[in-house]
């Protein structure tokens, strides 16, 4: 397994968010988190990726078989850990072709592969700009100051493509997206599927699993994992909401 | 020889001591502006916390050693020693036009001064021995003799430094650059450079005055600089000052501005224990518009002083201030922010923005804004904020496999870019940019050699 979680509990201030979540995500495999507003979505995601806010009281994670937890947040980054911000973060003064260099270097350096010089960065950034439709422009632009929301998810997205993690984790890379941009960056996260890389993919609403197919959705509800399933199990998310699943209760995964 | 501090007293022997050898000693007019100086300085002698323009720094600790003047013919190292000190210099490329200095003392075979390209550049000595009576309109024009404190004493001890005259309507594209160089000597020491710039009408020019110590030095650098900026000039001043971590710095900077004139000034505070940093300006004509930018760095127990003073003297004059501060371990940073409109100067533009990022839990910022306004068609808005590294920013790093350290240092270049964005030509902001970059990525590692002599000032 690529990733497992083990009956997790975080919290927050003392506040429990997640109450025992587990879930096996396996190299190559999609799988869905769907679940309401404060079911511990986004906990889970910035918790993969190292926020250290969050308090794990118990359970464990293992990533490859090693501790995702005692781990630091860049050094899960560097082990091809990737987070896809709700919110990215806007950056004034900070060059995003700066920043993403950066991150491509830290990265190369920590695997005992040469940096790339501005040129090299130049020619890889531009032909993955093009995956999510990104203008060339918006390298030379402070990291995501001024983007509109589309241009910042997919901002995201063409990090991704450029960090080619291992473990991807995309937390509400949906929302606030029109069509077109949903489309865009569907398109971005499905050329990206590959047999390496597991991807999760965090979300309110089913849309966007009408663009990525997950191999297996989970609905998480309360901080534990209620229900699991095929795709499928998205459009009865849809159908008939989330209320009726928080009700099972069913034993985590 | 046991050291027992500098006084008036102290100075004022000095004075008597090395007066004959000061450039223009014959001349009656400088003599007497001298002498005047040496008297307000005896009479006001040097500023205290109990000075409301001095409340937070103590000057105690820069009069702590006894400071000797440096003779002109007194030269420590070796050419090769300086040439290297030299090569910190930002932006100073091969063909670079500069005049530099070493402990104060004007010294050609480092420069580089360039002849008929409708600048005229050299040094204030070589004036005064040559033709002083071409200065005394402008000497002491803008900074009187009878100023107070450290403006005094250089007055007082008038005798070298860069003058530098733009023609009328030349446009200078390529920086003019003084470079200070001061050198370790084995006693503390003092220097007083003096720096007259003339920017005649509807010329345009860059002129870039920095001050680099040798590590380890202990001395006082007491600077100050008249600019005159004519009638529709255009005038970028950039000023670095990164001083050896055990020096002071204390400097003043006059400009008055003719009509329809901009000044875009950058300051840049590096090094030395302790700097104060006074610019003065007069938007002595209509539509005269200055721009003032600023960025300290400060870290272990060092103190930065930024004054400014903008006096809207006329109608229709603007002012930007724009300073922000980073502030690691337990370094202070001061700024105060003067803005003076007068009775009648209607129509007036003035802004003020004073953000600080405090790194270390020991730093501390001090802001004061004051506004003096005697007009009623006044836009002025100021800030102020203190903050500290934003935690999301820092974890979207970290999430990118960005080391905290690397991290830490992207985001203080980041709240610091703001600050180099209007530094012209392009050539000087990358290499400006590199340079902050540059001290930005050895902040707080800076371990001072010795002891410092009481740095941190008022406390």
């Amino acid at each position: 397994m690529m990733l497992s979680i083990r009956n997790l509990h975080a919290e927050i201030e003392g506040k429990p968010i997640l109450r025992g979540l587990s879930l096996e995500v396996g190299a190559g495999e999609v799988h869905a988190i769907m679940g309401p507003n404060g079911s511990g979505k986004s906990t889970l995601a910035q918790l993969l990726a190292g926020r250290d806010v969050y308090k794990v009281t118990q359970g464990e994670v293992l990533y490859d078989g090693r501790d995702l937890l005692a781990m630091p947040a860049d050094e899960r980054a560097r082990e091809g850990v990737f987070l896809s911000f709700q919110y990215p973060v806007e950056l004034p003064g900070i060059a995003n072709s700066y920043f993403l260099k950066a991150a491509m270097n830290a990265k190369r350096r920590h695997h005992g592969r040469p940096e790339l010089d501005a040129m090299d960065f130049l020619t890889v950034a531009r032909a993955k700009m093009k995956l999510v439709g990104l203008s060339e422009e918006l390298l030379h632009r402070s990291v995501n100051e001024g983007f509109s929301g589309g241009e910042k998810k997919r901002n995201e997205i063409f990090q991704m493509a450029l960090l080619e993690p291992r473990l991807a984790i995309l937390d509400e890379t949906d929302s606030g997206l029109d069509i077109d941009a949903l489309r865009t960056v569907a398109e971005g996260v499905n050329s990206l599927r590959s047999p390496e890389r597991a991807m999760l993919l965090i979300t309110h609403y089913q849309r966007l699993l009408d663009y990525v197919v997950p191999d297996r959705t989970h609905v998480l509800a309360g901080g534990r994992i209620v229900r699991s399933g095929g795709p499928e199990l998205a459009l009865e998310v849809e159908e008939r909401g989330y209320k009726s699943m928080e009700e099972h209760n069913a034993p985590g995964a | 020889m046991a050291s027992s501090g500098s006084s008036v007293e102290t100075f004022a022997r000095d004075l008597e001591r090395v007066r004959g050898g000061l450039a223009g000693a014959d001349s009656r007019w400088l003599t007497s502006m001298r002498r005047r100086a040496m008297e307000a300085l005896a009479a006001g002698g040097f500023p205290t916390v109990r000075d409301e323009d001095w409340k937070y720094t103590s000057v105690l600790p820069v009069l702590r050693d006894t400071l000797e003047p440096v003779l002109p013919d007194e030269s420590r190292l070796d050419a090769e020693s300086l040439r290297s000190l030299l090569s910190n210099a930002t932006g100073l490329g091969a063909d670079a036009t500069c005049i530099v200095f070493v402990d104060g003392n004007f010294r050609a075979p480092l420069s580089r001064i360039a002849t008929g390209t409708g600048v005229r550049v050299s040094s204030l000595r070589d004036r005064l021995e040559a033709s002083p009576a071409d200065l005394e309109p402008w000497l002491g024009k803008y900074l009187p003799a009878d100023a107070r404190g450290f403006a005094a004493l250089n007055t007082a001890f008038l005798d070298d430094g860069a003058v530098i005259e733009i023609v009328a309507r030349a446009q200078i594209e390529k920086p003019i650059h003084v470079v200070y160089l001061a050198t370790a000597r084995e006693r503390a020491w003092v220097a007083h450079p003096r720096d007259l710039i003339v920017a005649h009408e509807g010329c345009s020019a860059v002129v870039v005055e920095q001050y680099l110590g040798e590590s380890g030095g202990k001395y006082l650098t007491n600077a100050a600089t008249e600019i005159s900026v004519g009638a529709n000039a255009v005038l970028g001043h950039l000023r670095i000052q990164d001083e050896a971590q055990t020096a002071f710095h204390v400097a003043r900077v006059e400009v008055e501005q003719a009509a329809g004139s901009t000044l875009v000034s950058h300051t840049f505070g590096f090094g030395a224990a302790l700097s104060r940093t006074e610019i003065a300006v007069k938007l002595a004509g209509e539509e005269a518009e200055c721009r003032l930018s600023g960025l300290y760095l400060g870290d272990g127990s060092r103190h930065l002083d930024h004054h400014l003073h903008v006096d809207h003297a006329r109608p229709r004059t603007r002012s930007e201030q724009l300073y922000k501060g980073v502030l690691e371990d337990k370094s202070r940073g001061v700024f105060t922010g003067r803005v003076v409109v007068r009775a009648g100067a209607q129509k007036i533009k003035a802004t003020q923005k004073n953000p600080s990022l405090l790194l270390g839990a020991g730093a501390v910022a001090e802001t004061r804004p004051q506004l003096e306004i005697h007009a009623d068609d006044v836009q002025c808005n100021h800030g102020a904020t203190i903050g500290r590294l934003s935690e999301d920013a820092l974890f979207y790093l970290l999430s990118r496999g960005i080391d905290a350290r690397e991290a830490r240092r992207i985001l203080v270049a980041g709240f610091a870019a703001e600050v180099v964005e209007g530094v012209v030509p392009p050539s000087l902001r990358a290499a400006m940019t590199a340079a902050v970059a540059a001290q930005i990525a050895t902040l707080g590692d800076r371990t001072v050699p010795g002891t410092v002599p009481g740095t941190g000032g008022a406390r």
